[in-house]
């Protein structure tokens, strides 16, 4: 066999049209052309590959033919292997499914440790995360215990934060745990301003764990529902601009010469199982054995949330 | 020539080897796939010049790039460089023996593996080189056979 090739029956001896050699070219240039489009990232290219691929897609399935026959042999397994594969999967579903229960949990804890160390981000203080270890059942007493105490450096009259807004602060430690007063407690008090008009005051717990009080303002003062409180720093506790709470409601009492104002606190009191101890500068030289100062539960007493 | 048959061989031979080059394989054995759509594009150009190869060659590729999600141009760029290589060699193909031929044809087919890497290497989307070479050997191992079937296949058309 001197050839493999046939030589071609007709054969023009002046063949008409572009030559070979300028076929190629131009076709080449298209097709380069088209790669560097691509390549160089414009959106022309992937619009024609998605609709070539959407035209493919019968060329797709008859290529997937043959995969798809096998999984037809599949369906002519025996009654016991498949009744063996169920019990299998019956087992293994449920043991995924008892996992699965704990995941949702994780999942919900991840998020709120993801906004805890958004917010410490942002407030590029010295935090440290704390779990709730228990909530204090005395409907009387708003407490919390955190799981972290002496050991990781808590002090007495150190705020405690959430990812929405001051909690609270310690007013106990102990090795490796230590009390917070939540803001709701009547027995605490925080120094706040009213964020719209730079109003000082002082926001005490009313006791009922869902509102704050801002008792004795001045009959004139300028405060509205919706306004947003957030700590002054005054008093050097908390450290200023944290969101303490918004005024729900104005009060003026027949007879008296003050307002009071109501206010729901931002922070998700008894929601979270996460907090963030927060380091106030000052409380570096404040010696950390200084008696708590919360502030005292009467109202008059606003020295309890001032300067120590 | 001309007539309805040798169209659908060459149609046919086309499809197949597209399909050929789509079905999927064990990760094992889908290294060892020969340049199913470069063998019969060079068959074609060695053995009918007459027939829109480039063209074919073009769209082949366009379709490949489009379904195998590299740089659309990039197949066809390679399967336009074998058409026109095997058309340019075809005189010379013509006179020696066919395990000549099958020698001769390496190159074309280690040129097309060398323009992918090298479209691999512009898209930053570098192919593991074993996997782009060692189709070059399988390709030139299967090319004695795919060219007698293709030869087989146009007769049988042409008979009919």
């Amino acid at each position: 066999m001197s050839t493999t090739f046939r030589t071609t029956a007709r054969r023009p001896l002046f063949p008409r049209g572009p030559g070979l050699g300028l076929r190629f070219f131009a076709l080449a240039a298209a097709a380069a052309a088209l790669l560097a489009s691509d390549l160089a990232g414009s959106p022309w290219p992937s619009e024609m590959r998605r609709s070539l691929n959407w035209a493919l897609q019968p060329l797709v399935w008859l290529s997937a033919l043959p995969a798809s026959l096998d999984a037809l042999g599949e369906q002519f397994k025996g009654r016991e292997r498949l009744i063996a594969e169920n019990r299998a999967l019956r087992a293994r579903q449920l043991e995924l499914g008892g996992r699965l229960l704990k995941f949702d949990a994780l999942q919900a804890e991840n998020q709120r440790l993801r906004a805890l160390l958004a917010s410490a981000s942002t407030l590029k203080e010295r935090v440290l995360i704390a779990s709730v270890l228990r909530t204090s059942q005395d409907p009387y007493r708003q407490q919390i215990v955190i799981d972290k105490g002496q050991r990781e450096g808590a002090y007495p009259g150190q705020a405690l934060i959430d990812a929405w807004g001051v909690l609270g602060q310690v007013i106990e430690v102990n090795r490796n745990s230590a009390t917070a007063l939540l803001i709701t407690d009547p027995e605490h008090g925080v120094p706040v301003e009213v964020n719209r008009t730079g109003l000082q005051t002082i926001a005490l717990g009313r006791g009922d764990g869902q509102t704050l009080s801002l008792p004795y303002l001045p009959s004139n003062a300028d405060v509205r529902v919706g306004d947003l409180l957030v700590t002054s720093g005054l008093g050097g506790r908390f450290l200023a601009g944290y969101p303490v709470g918004q005024v729900t409601a104005i009060r003026r009492p027949a007879g008296e010469s003050f307002i009071e104002a109501i206010a729901e606190p931002a922070a998700h009191l008894n929601r979270g199982r996460q907090v963030l101890l927060v380091w106030s500068r000052r409380a570096g030289i404040a010696p950390a054995g200084a008696p708590p100062a919360a502030a005292p539960a009467h109202p008059s007493a606003h020295s309890a949330a001032s300067p120590p | 020539m001309s007539g309805f048959g040798p169209v659908l061989a060459y149609l046919t031979s086309l499809a197949v080897a597209l399909i050929l080059r789509l079905i999927a394989l064990p990760e094992a054995l889908a290294a060892l796939r020969p340049l199913w759509l470069p063998m019969v594009l060079a068959y074609w150009a060695l053995n009918a010049p007459e027939r829109p190869n480039l063209l074919a060659a073009l769209l082949l590729g366009l379709i490949c790039d489009a379904l195998s999600d590299s740089a659309l141009g990039a197949h066809a760029l390679a399967f336009l460089l074998v058409a026109y290589a095997s058309a340019r060699l075809r005189p010379t193909l013509a006179l020696v023996p066919w395990w000549q031929a099958t020698l001769a044809l390496a190159p074309v087919w280690a040129g097309y593996a060398a323009v992918m890497t090298g479209l691999d290497a512009l898209a930053h989307h570098p192919a593991e080189a074993v996997l782009r070479w060692l189709p070059v050997a399988v390709t030139t191992a299967a090319w004695p056979l795919v060219c007698r079937l293709l030869q087989r296949l146009a007769a049988t058309e042409q008979m009919n």
